[in-house]
């Protein structure tokens, strides 16, 4: 095959990986019924944090694991107090958001300034393989405990309806906080890969702003579902990653192209809601529903 | 040890005042530690800069933007109708106002550099700086009354805020589909066909502008009237939110549509059995939203920019994420009307903070005066609005910690 070719089409395994990874793991968390908005800034901050310890380990993997941790710790702390609290989980997520995309400032810009090196993933044809073959085993895992385990029961009746979940033994706390943990690990997985892999490039103040939204809208044209997510996934890091190239053979309007996964997430919403679909692909009923058990006092 | 949540009776009292009061004193000071554990940014600057802010003539504009869009969230917010989409609807705003000042209201004369000095001082004309492709030079020329063109503007940007906003609310009322996601997906939707206009249709025909994502500049009549030379804020935008704020306040408080717009928020159930189309009042409230965020996009196209100017990256739009921070403007006024200019001044001077913080860090070492007063500005307005969001809790449930006992 025309090695020209090989690198058009495999060389979007980084951004594939990372698109991909925060789109699942933002489907994960949103099948427990929280309402996610702080994706993005919570992205924008495991960029800063993967950028940071990336360099002063001297190794890229140090910076993934660390944006991972920073991220599942975000994830902790959304899930316990949207459970716990009758919180607006918009309003939360939309704080977080903000706190996140002054952080990611905080943490990398004054570095930026005083040292002029970026740590990042070797890049290869092998390695593009690599980060998609990975990016998929783990999407499949997810499915599979989505959809096999008792774990993933308990994550998608939390999402459906909380209190009936509660009467039937699931603690729906918990479940959301651990929903929390993996699907924010996942997100800080793909920030990091976005940084490390893909736009290795030296850091630049707001780096990942608006990566996490691309992901989102990637997730909800897939109705969330880790398997279909791989071809959403793949479409749309193709399109965005080849974005010169289609302007140039098809004559489309950059700005249309990075309109389209956009669009195609409003489009795919209104499928998912008035086709047979529903059934699978439908957003979580309790999604983004306050949750609140009336406690008796002491 | 168990935390428990308990509803109260009655709302704590006072607590619309207290709890506003107390999450941007504690937010203000987590930011502060933020600010300085991780960039060492010394904290009397940042009390510096918060104090100098809220005296500051500089952010009566954001003010007065703030204020106008705090209301026009308030009305959705009020029937439990999320409209994060204010950024998109200010956006076509600013199109349709571009549209009417730079298309409808005004025609192009091309002239030659022989000709030029005829035009310069010619009442009514204004002569675009830099010739055009051609070489000529191009004035423009009003084609009616500057007040005509002024009320086209506003009338067309409120009709296309409204309309972006109604397909939020169509999908909402008819589908079911989370006007959440859509309002918010549909904002980057915007930006894009923002930035095709300004290479596209809209885009400046001068050699400095065509192809750079800069459209012309609008004619100097068609420009609202500064109130003082140390601000930006308009005579006009002014007027204008006086005259939005007065009219919501009728329509929320006094009229049967207010009222149903918040049984909608409190208790659809009830609306629902008093046989009234709910679908309707959903339609409405995202579209009346969307029609008054859109003459912030006059506000903000004919009051402080006068040009549209390419979104470089997607996180600078033209509106400063303005749509967004109104969202903390409506939450700060616990949905009260009274409370939206008390939070958008608050929420004005952190903005302004922000930006003069920036400017006081040239001093400090380390590299954080590299930090841009955007990135300043998200973090005192992330810390005080994550704290709010927490207290808010207070006013309508109390909660306790308990030891078990073993």
């Amino acid at each position: 095959m025309n090695p020209a070719l090989v690198t058009l089409i495999l060389g979007v395994g980084p951004a594939f990986a990372a698109y991909y990874l925060t789109a699942i793991g933002h489907g994960l968390f949103e099948k427990s019924g929280i309402l996610n908005l702080a994706i993005d800034g919570v992205f924008t901050v495991s960029v800063a944090v993967a950028y940071v310890i990336a360099l002063f380990a001297g190794t890229a993997i140090a910076g993934s694991v660390a944006s991972l941790i920073i991220a599942a710790a975000f994830g902790v702390f959304i899930a316990y107090l949207a459970t716990k609290l009758p919180i607006s989980h918009g309003a939360i997520g939309l704080s977080i958001m903000f706190v996140g995309y002054g952080l990611a400032a905080l943490i990398a810009v004054p570095i930026r300034s005083q040292v002029n090196a970026v740590v990042s993933y070797p890049l290869s044809v092998e390695t593009d393989v690599g980060f998609i073959v990975f990016s998929i085993i783990l999407g499949i895992l997810v499915h599979l405990m989505l959809s096999r385990t008792k774990l993933g029961a308990a994550i998608r009746a939390a999402g459906e309806n909380p209190h009936a979940a509660s009467a039937l033994g699931v603690n729906v706390l918990k479940v959301r906080v651990i929903a929390g943990i993996l699907g924010y690990a996942l997100i800080g997985l793909g920030a990091s890969f976005y940084f490390l892999a893909y736009t290795p490039a030296p850091y630049s103040e707001g780096m990942g702003m608006g990566q996490g939204w691309i992901a989102f809208a990637i997730s909800l044209s897939a109705g969330r579902h880790p398997l279909l997510t791989i071809l959403s996934a793949a479409v749309f890091a193709e399109l965005l990653y080849n974005k010169f190239v289609l302007q140039g053979y098809l004559g489309l309007s950059v700005h249309v192209t990075k309109m389209i996964p956009y669009l195609a997430a409003l489009v795919a919403m209104v499928i998912f809601m008035v086709t047979p679909l529903k059934r699978k692909l439908a957003p979580p009923r309790a999604l983004g529903k306050i949750y609140f058990k009336e406690e008796r006092t002491v | 040890m168990r935390v428990i949540v308990t509803k109260r009776v009655k709302p704590l009292r006072f607590g619309g005042i207290i709890i506003p009061f107390l999450s941007i004193v504690i937010g203000i000071f987590l930011a502060t530690l933020a600010l300085y554990g991780l960039a060492r940014v010394p904290p009397p600057l940042v009390y510096g800069a918060i104090g100098q802010s809220l005296i500051s003539p500089q952010m009566l504009q954001t003010f007065v933007m703030l204020t106008i869009l705090g209301v026009a969230l308030i009305i959705p917010f009020s029937a439990a109708v999320w409209n994060i989409g204010a950024e998109g609807q200010i956006i076509w705003g600013m199109i349709a106002s571009a549209f009417i000042g730079l298309s409808v209201a005004v025609r192009y004369i091309m002239v030659s550099q022989a000709e030029l000095p005829k035009y310069t001082n010619m009442p009514g004309m204004f002569v675009l700086p830099t010739p055009t492709v051609s070489g000529a030079y191009a004035v423009e020329a009003l084609t009616m009354s500057p007040g005509a063109a002024i009320a086209l503007m506003l009338i067309l940007a409120a009709i296309s805020g409204a309309v972006w906003a109604l397909i939020a609310g169509l999908m909402k009322a008819y589908l079911d589909i989370d006007e959440v996601a859509t309002t918010l997906i549909m904002n980057y939707i915007a930006y894009y066909a923002y930035n095709y206009i300004v290479y596209g249709p809209l885009q400046g025909i001068t050699i400095s502008t065509s192809g750079f994502g800069l459209s012309n500049a609008l004619h100097p009549e068609l420009r609202f009237a500064r109130i003082s030379t140390t601000t930006t804020a308009t005579w006009e935008g002014v007027g204008l939110m006086i005259a939005i704020f007065a009219i919501a306040w009728f329509v929320l408080r006094h009229t049967t549509f207010g009222l149903r717009l918040r049984i909608l928020g409190s208790n659809p159930n009830a609306l629902k059995a008093a046989g009234i189309n709910v679908r309707k009042y959903i339609v409405l409230a995202l579209t009346i939203s969307g029609a008054i965020a859109g003459l912030v996009g006059t506000i903000l196209f004919a009051g402080n920019l006068y040009q549209l100017i390419k979104i470089k990256t997607i996180t600078t739009p033209p509106t400063h994420n303005i749509g967004y921070t109104a969202i903390l403007v409506s939450w700060l006024s616990m949905l009260d009307l009274r409370g939206v200019p008390i939070a958008a001044y608050i929420v004005a001077s952190l903005f302004q903070a922000g930006i003069n913080l920036q400017s006081s860090l040239g001093g400090v070492s380390g590299g954080s005066a590299m930090i841009s007063s955007g990135a300043l500005t998200y973090v005192l307005i992330g810390f005080v609005l994550t704290t709010f969001t927490i207290l808010r809790v207070f006013s309508e449930y109390s909660i306790r910690i308990v030891r078990e006992k073993r």
